[in-house]
């Protein structure tokens, strides 16, 4: 007995090495939807040099089959591993970012239109993801995506190699949208984005929290069925609770539905699993912590009041060591909402 | 009253507010929150006997900070994602100035509709024995997210909303004003975007030209 207990365990941890090896080399990899089925996209393969943060905007169409709409109900997202985050939008108002500049437009470091959030403001969220692992979600029956045909999106690809966080191989993303045909849908998924600005956290003032509200609008129940959120290597706790969107105070713990303690891996809360009903004018009330830690040594105080100094002109008697508001993940942070939801009555953006 | 002060102090204390400097290479248990001097040991500004004081402040347009009373015009903003946000900050005294909660939110009086931002902030003591969120320091400040308005029945620009502020310090100590102010577009490069996003009925992604 004891000498079988001990080779399953031997057995139980040679696969996990193999398993682990697996994972921290695992390459994005997914089998394209049969003709008539859907539509593939994939990012070219690129390189994240060693210290580097390397966030492409990749342009595509939804393909013209014919039809008024293209309803998708399933989506499935795998990336190489790295992968810092991933996002998909709608293209709308054209700014500085611009798919008549070029389908795939490189930005390395902060600098560079892809890493410039203003550009997108007014672009709906599509799907999001942070995992590691293939993301498939299959929305509830009779809730889908609508798609125009022809209509340009955006995936937005950000990898890093650094201290924070690495990447083995090159950056990959690939995504499947699997449709259904249009008598089948019986409501459009849409989707809330919320983000707190000028946050910083700093060494005096080194556990901030910061608190938010975003309404539906929406003049009957809506049920939220996604949920994921995002920040950085200082985040500790990322909440959000069902909200009536009139009060005030932080919601009871009791309608707290999402919680984030692992900035590296959050969850991604999903059908059906999360099925939660938000009363007609409410919304999401959200809550993002942090505790502020040194910097690498190889960036420093230094290194990191540089960057607010030259990105934020922030005046020398304000530098306090202070990792801000920004998406370049080793000296600055979010707090971001990603969250879904149906009947669909308008995408929504909070900033 | 005077038991929640004492715990105010030595919760400041033992937390390093108000203790050791501000030398940027020094670790997290060193760092002190700006006061003044005179305050420093304590993190407390003002008289510990006497009831908080608040004075609502917003960001302008010009990049200042003005006092904000009943009736006030505040600007509407951009913050660097885009979108619009008021400014909204506090000079006080008789509170504690380390690691305060800061709330700003607005109101719709007719759906009683909020948008709220809550945050950590310090206080920067004046000449004058107050404490103030640092003017130059939008991270010191509520950005309480009005546009895109997707929430307000009304235009943003073209009506009256209730403001609330809120400053609670780590012994909760609370201090609370509420009144009457008229956001509208601050001038300058976001004026037209300001006009479309914040108006009644807009809808996300909607063409702005």
């Amino acid at each position: 007995m004891t000498r079988t207990f001990g080779l399953l365990i031997v057995a139980a941890t040679f696969l996990g090495l193999l398993q682990g090896c697996g994972s921290d080399n695992s390459v994005a990899d997914l089998e394209e939807p049969a003709a008539g089925e859907g539509f593939h996209f994939e990012t070219s393969s690129f390189e994240v040099p060693p210290g580097a943060e390397i966030q492409n905007c990749f342009f595509f169409q939804v393909p013209d089959d014919g039809a008024d709409s293209t309803y998708v109900n399933t989506i499935e997202v795998a990336m190489n591993k790295g992968s810092h985050h991933m996002n998909i939008f709608r293209v709308r108002t054209i700014k500085e970012l611009d798919p008549e500049n070029g389908l795939v437009q490189e930005a390395r470091d902060g600098e560079g239109e892809c890493f410039r959030s203003s550009n997108w403001s007014d672009w709906p969220l599509v799907i999001n993801s942070q995992s590691d692992e293939t993301v498939s979600w299959t929305l509830p029956e009779g809730v889908a995506h609508n798609f125009e045909p022809g209509e340009w999106l955006m995936l937005q690809s950000h990898y890093v190699n650094a201290t924070t966080q690495k990447t083995p191989e090159n950056g990959h993303v690939e995504v499947n949208f699997y449709s259904v045909p249009g008598e089948n849908v019986t409501d459009e998924l849409g989707t809330l984005f919320a983000t707190k600005q000028s946050i910083r956290i700093c060494k005096s003032n080194p556990a901030p929290t910061f608190e938010g509200t975003c309404q539906f609008n929406s003049d009957t129940p809506i049920q939220v069925i996604g949920a994921n959120a995002h920040f950085h290597s200082r985040g500790t706790v990322f909440d959000m609770y069902s909200w009536d969107g009139t009060s005030t105070s932080t919601p009871a713990e009791s309608t707290r539905f999402y919680q984030s303690t692992d900035w590296d891996h959050p969850p991604m809360d999903r059908s059906p699993d999360l099925n939660l009903t938000v009363p007609a004018k409410g919304g999401i009330w959200y809550t993002c912590s942090y505790e502020w830690e040194e910097p690498p040594e190889d960036v420093g105080c230094e290194g990191i009041d540089s960057f607010d100094s030259s990105v934020y002109n922030t005046p020398d008697d304000q530098l306090d060591c202070c990792y801000t508001f920004g998406g370049v993940v080793e000296q600055s942070e979010h707090c971001n909402i990603f969250v879904y939801y149906y009947p669909k009555k308008d995408d929504i953006a909070c900033f | 009253m005077f038991g929640a002060r004492f715990l105010a102090v030595l919760l400041m204390f033992l937390s390093g507010c108000g203790g050791g400097n501000s030398s940027s290479s020094g670790s997290s248990s060193s760092y002190s929150c700006d006061v003044d001097s005179s305050t420093r040991e304590s993190g407390f500004i003002g008289d510990e006997s006497s009831e908080p004081e608040i004075e609502v402040r917003a960001l302008t347009d010009s990049g200042g900070s003005q006092v904000v009373e009943g009736g006030d015009p505040v600007a509407m903003q951009q913050p660097p994602q885009g979108g619009m946000v008021i400014y909204v900050g506090a000079r006080a005294r008789n509170i504690g100035a380390c690691g305060l909660r800061l709330t700003a939110f607005i109101r719709d009086s007719t759906s009683g509709q909020v948008r709220l931002d809550s945050r950590t902030v310090n206080l920067r003591g004046d000449d004058e024995g107050w404490g103030t969120t640092t003017a130059t320091d939008t991270s010191a400040y509520a950005n309480v997210s009005v546009c895109p308005n997707q929430w307000s029945p009304s235009d943003l620009f073209a009506g009256s909303y209730s403001l609330t502020v809120e400053l609670r310090d780590l012994a909760g100590i609370t201090v609370t004003k509420t009144f009457e102010v008229s956001p509208y577009c601050a001038a300058g490069t976001y004026f037209a975007t300001c006009e479309c996003i914040c108006r009644a009925g807009y809808q996300l992604g909607e063409s702005c030209n």
